[in-house]
């Protein structure tokens, strides 16, 4: 069940509608049951690897607190386990392709053997998330859950449980355990969010999908110029993809008066790649930051020995997204331009003052944004490719075949796209900009509440019709999941 | 919470279901859908609409062959009748009464000339109810009602359904065709189809084989469903019904069905005109009145419309001692004739006429 299937817009009035009418207390239990039938119709086959977790996780918890002189062993058994999970699951075959390419190499080979494509849906979400929890536990930063029912319904949450956000037990339970609160306010702060996620992910990213999809598909056939408008326009779409998954998650618990994290801060207004990760699937990144870079040693431990952390931090983070070697080279470039940056920092600046550059001013700032930009996207264009080879191919003939008659030889044209797609494309893109930054001056749907009536129905109906009318969605075209659904 | 809050809050809901319900009508106007062909029902209903109420004497629905078989022009042109040709492509009989049903909510015509072609093709094998381009073809330019809820509910799948009751969910796309003017579709008159130059070759078809009086087949449920029903309607809003197939090029078995209906006919005192087996009364020739292998060409409509029309006056004087009026000097027609008047001019055009 997708966020913009007619099942879902059906399923979560009639949640909301029972939750408001069940007592509270079976208001948690119901919401569990409609988190665990909104997960099985992913495909029930994969609700024993999730219930399993929930339950395995919550013992290993309740011994942690039970037994602190063996905290570390109960540790050990959910991260080993839920992680031996997940390697089982989503890297075991890419691990055996490294192996016997190595093995190759030595000469060695061997009969390979055939691995299943099995991979529950949101497994990587919801073992972070559990691992989070442990961990939180482990530190005694949270006491261990003791109500079963309401720790499943925090691992298994409808809005977060495929796609995130990783959420936090010390942010989420206590809310939980408040029960559902409902209000006017929140049933529209909701709509709002929801509105807005839709409006990313059916105008923006569904359409951007069909250029990207055309361009990449077939790279060879298209010049340079092509490919690097389609790698630029991939960076929209995979933002536009996620950033609506997260604000719809968000609307949709908002309604229920849960307030989840919020995963994306207009990522590309960052003027720094370690800005742009803090603003960029944030629910990650602080997962990384708290979980694996800390626990490594962060940058206790010497310069170079911090270096060396935020390399293993970002590869890991490239592997959480997929098992690959382009996925590997997405998370390894981010280390590099992290590291890089950091290395550089004193001369950067001293550079700046020798030669006078102002640095407060709007110039400087949409230098510093784009040249983010355009470091994060070549990172994006190896996380697009379907292999290293395809990415390097792309790379090259983006250098090497960049013909700006492209450009005006109405070839865009002919992608997909036509004249009335880049012109909505357009409108779309300024829209969200003016919308990003609005909401990096506070709190833009509350602001947007406080209109008048008649100012606030014609924007959300202009809104509303404009998703059904310009969206990319129904039978006349194959919508796409959303991309973060496959990690 | 004080009431007048609940109030003030209970009219927010009402007014945003109010901005809701108009757009979603808005919407569902301009991105319905459009095949844009001759055969679709577009321009036909959209005219049929725009007639004056109760002005159609005669109401003609069913399919193409009726579409391309039987000219309103022709009634007019002879006896002053207004008749109108309410008929889309494939039209089986569940639509017909739709069709049907839809017309008589502005028109109380004197007689309804319903087509037999639904009993010649497998429903379910041609995909002539269910099948989603079908539906739209026939029901996509009827306005929303109860029994199209009723065909959309027996026929369509339950994940599909929405897509049905609001159409635009299903159109939308079409936004950047809807923002181009569409052109009228010339070759409609009065709802009949004279064709476009590229479909209006003859095809030549020897006589056909001895077309099987003693054939019989059983009809499908749904065709005896809704004949039964289209019967009841006509008899409880008293309007005589007539049964009409124009030639066709038919198999023993389609044969069997057309004798089959025949005889259901009979008993229910409702005539059958059948122009499989009387076309030999008339002038109409397979070899040169045939446009493709199952529509008539205009000329092959204009013999078996007279001939149809020199039935109904007869009928209609035995029934009623005479009903139809010639409306020809009568005000508030001339509707009727600049159709005729466009129609003659079209054929000119396309050298069908001097």
């Amino acid at each position: 069940m997708i966020f913009y299937s007619p099942d879902f817009l059906l399923f979560l009035p009639v949640v909301l509608v029972i939750c408001f009418l069940v007592p509270k207390r079976v208001q948690n239990i119901w919401l569990l049951i409609a988190s665990l039938l909104f997960y099985a119709s992913g495909g029930i086959q994969y609700l024993p690897f999730l219930l399993l977790s929930v339950t395995v996780s919550y013992f290993c918890a309740l011994a942690c607190e039970k037994y602190p002189d063996k905290k570390r062993i109960a540790l050990l058994i959910w991260v080993v386990w839920g992680l031996g999970l997940l390697f089982a699951m989503k890297y075991l075959p890419f691990a055996y392709s490294l192996l016997s390419r190595f093995l190759g190499v030595l000469g060695i080979s061997g009969e390979t053997p055939r691995f299943s494509t099995f991979l529950p849906i949101g497994i990587s979400f919801y073992t972070f998330s559990t691992i989070g929890y442990l961990m939180d536990v482990y530190r005694g930063k949270i006491k261990a859950e003791r109500n079963f029912i309401d720790y499943g319904l925090f691992v298994t949450f409808f809005p977060y449980v495929l796609s995130g956000p990783i959420e936090r037990a010390g942010q989420i339970l206590p809310q939980i355990k408040a029960g559902v609160i409902y209000s006017f306010e929140n049933i529209r702060q909701g709509a709002c969010r929801m509105l807005w996620g839709y409006f990313l992910k059916l105008v923006i990213a569904e359409r951007l999908r069909i250029f990207v999809d055309r361009v990449y598909g077939e790279y060879q056939a298209y010049s340079g110029v092509h490919l690097l408008i389609a790698t630029v326009l991939f960076a929209f779409q995979l933002c536009a993809d996620f950033a609506g998954y997260s604000e719809i998650a968000m609307g949709a618990a908002k309604m229920l008066g849960i307030d989840v994290m919020q995963n994306f801060k207009a990522p590309y207004f960052a003027r720094s790649v370690s800005e742009f990760f803090k603003r960029w699937h944030i629910s990650l990144n602080r997962w990384f930051v708290d979980y694996l870079y800390i626990p490594l040693g962060g940058n206790r431990k010497g310069k170079w020995r911090k270096y060396l952390n935020v390399m293993i931090t970002f590869i890991f983070s490239g592997l959480w997204h997929g098992a690959g070697l382009c996925f590997v080279v997405w998370g390894g470039l981010n280390g590099l331009y992290m590291v890089v940056g950091d290395m550089t920092k004193k001369a950067r600046e001293s550079f700046k003052r020798k030669l006078g550059v102002r640095t407060e001013c709007f110039s400087y700032r949409l230098w510093q944004a784009l040249f983010t930009f355009a470091a994060v996207d070549l990172a994006w264009l190896f996380f697009r490719a379907d292999s290293l080879r395809t990415g390097f191919g792309i790379l090259q003939k983006i250098f090497l075949s960049f013909k700006l008659e492209s450009l005006i030889d109405r070839s865009l044209l002919t992608m997909g796209f036509d004249g009335y797609d880049w012109m909505l494309l357009c409108v779309s893109m300024v829209l969200w900009l003016i919308v990003d930054s609005l909401r990096e001056k506070g709190n833009f749907y509350r602001k947007f509440l406080e209109q008048n009536l008649l100012f606030r129905y014609l924007i959300f109906m202009a809104g509303l019709f404009g998703i059904l009318v310009f969206g990319v969605y129904g039978p006349d075209f194959a919508a796409g999941a959303f991309l973060y659904f496959q990690f | 919470m004080g009431k007048v809050v609940v109030l003030k809050k209970i009219i927010y809901v009402i007014l945003f279901a109010a901005f809701l319900f108009g757009g979603v009508i808005l919407l569902n106007k301009w991105l319905c859908f459009k095949d844009g062909s001759i055969c679709s029902g577009d321009e036909r209903v959209k005219t049929f609409q725009s007639l004056p109420e109760n002005s159609v004497d005669v109401l003609i629905v069913g399919s193409s062959h009726v579409m391309c078989g039987m000219n309103p022009v022709i009634f007019w042109e002879q006896e002053g009748i207004t008749a109108y040709n309410l008929a889309t492509r494939a039209q089986t009989l569940p639509f017909s009464y739709l069709y049907l049903k839809e017309a008589l909510k502005t028109q109380s015509p004197r007689y309804v000339i319903m087509d037999a072609y639904s009993v010649m093709d497998e429903k379910e094998q041609y995909g002539l109810i269910n099948n989603e381009d079908h539906f739209n073809m026939n029901m996509g330019s009827l306005p929303f009602s109860m029994g199209k809820a009723e065909l959309i509910e027996k026929y369509i799948p339950f994940r599909e359904r929405i897509y049905y009751y609001i159409p635009f969910l299903r159109f939308h796309s079409r936004w950047k065709r809807a923002l181009e003017m569409q052109p009228d579709n010339p070759g409609i008159f009065l709802g009949f189809c004279c064709g476009e130059d590229e479909t209006e070759e003859n095809v030549s078809f020897e006589e056909p084989y001895s077309l099987g009086r003693e054939e019989r087949a059983p009809l499908e449920a749904v065709d005896l469903e809704y004949l039964e029903r289209i019967i009841e309607l006509c008899r409880k809003e008293e309007i005589p019904l007539i049964f009409i197939k124009t030639p066709v090029n038919a198999s023993k078995e389609q044969m069997g069905r057309f004798n089959e209906l025949g005889d259901i006919l009979e008993k229910e005192g409702i005539p059958f005109v059948n122009y499989m087996e009387l076309y030999r009364e008339t002038d109409f020739s397979y070899r040169e009145d045939f446009r493709d292998r199952t529509h008539l060409n205009s000329r092959g409509a204009e013999k078996i419309t007279t001939h149809f029309l020199e039935f109904l006056k007869e009928y209609d004087l035995a029934q009623t001692g005479g009903s139809l009026k010639d409306h020809r000097n009568e005000t508030g027609f001339d509707f009727w004739q600049q159709k005729s008047e466009a129609y003659h001019a079209h054929q000119r055009e396309r050298g069908r006429e001097e």
